[in-house]
């Protein structure tokens, strides 16, 4: 007969399976740590939860293949409505800004950012 | 090559090569006021195209030639106006450090970007500002 070593234990902290967080999402500023920690605890996908516009500007710029550096927020008052305006500072040199502003329009359409009468810097 | 067809670009072009660190010793005075000056004359080189083309279909008798060209152009032009007019009113108005300093590039990533959304908003006629 052989004596079998079954392991009857129920998954708990010592047994779970690690994490994967993908590592441009860890570099992200501050911000994104909370976002990450929900992920983390919760199992949660982004979908189902509310994402401030920054974090959706932050994951845009992540999935493009970019990692930010920083961002910042301003408004502007125009003739005739007023504007948040996020520059995003990348860690990444940008070769050819006649092509990456077309990363700006891509994004602001997907996060329809132009009905929200929000502007999107990316440097 | 004519003021209508290029406008401010020229200068624009030259005040961006002037910024760069290697022609640095080629003037004295403060870099800022070469930045500012390439960002105001960067908007109105767009406006000015913009403008030329949709010259009839504003009313000249309404003051606010700005609001009308931005109001006649389409959404993605209008808010690349929108972007440099913001800018310009900083670079003509605001006396604080002008651009804002990012946390680890150079200013003249800014400026380079504002060349881009010229470049882009110039090579377009009516049809695909409108």
């Amino acid at each position: 007969m052989l004596d079998l070593m079954i392991d009857y234990r129920l998954p708990n902290e010592n047994y779970s399976l690690p994490v994967m967080v993908p590592q441009h999402y860890e570099e992200q500023y501050n911000k994104n740590h909370t976002l990450i920690e929900k992920l983390d605890r919760s199992g949660n996908t982004y979908d189902n939860i509310e994402m401030t516009i920054d974090n959706q500007i932050a994951l845009e710029i992540n999935d493009l293949g970019y990692t930010i550096e920083n961002i910042t927020k301003r408004e502007f008052n125009d003739f005739d409505k007023r504007f948040d305006i996020y520059t995003v500072e990348l860690k990444n040199e940008i070769e050819d800004y006649n092509l990456f502003v077309q990363n700006e329009k891509i994004i602001s359409k997907k996060l329809n950012l132009y009905t929200k009468n929000i502007m999107l810097e990316i440097v | 090559m004519s003021f209508q067809s290029d406008y401010y670009k020229p200068l624009c072009d030259y005040l961006l090569e002037l910024l760069k660190p290697i022609n640095s010793s080629k003037y004295t005075f403060d870099q800022e006021i070469l930045r500012r000056d390439f960002v105001s004359r960067s908007y109105y080189t767009a406006l000015l195209h913009c403008k030329n083309l949709v010259e009839e279909d504003i009313d000249k008798n309404i003051l606010g030639t700005h609001a009308q060209v931005i109001n006649a152009t389409n959404d993605e032009i209008s808010i690349d106006l929108r972007k440099l007019k913001s800018l310009r009113v900083m670079a003509d108005y605001d006396t604080n450090t002008f651009p804002m300093p990012l946390k680890t590039k150079k200013e003249i990533v800014h400026l380079e970007r504002i060349q881009a959304i010229v470049n882009n908003i110039i090579s377009k006629d009516y049809d695909n500002i409108t």
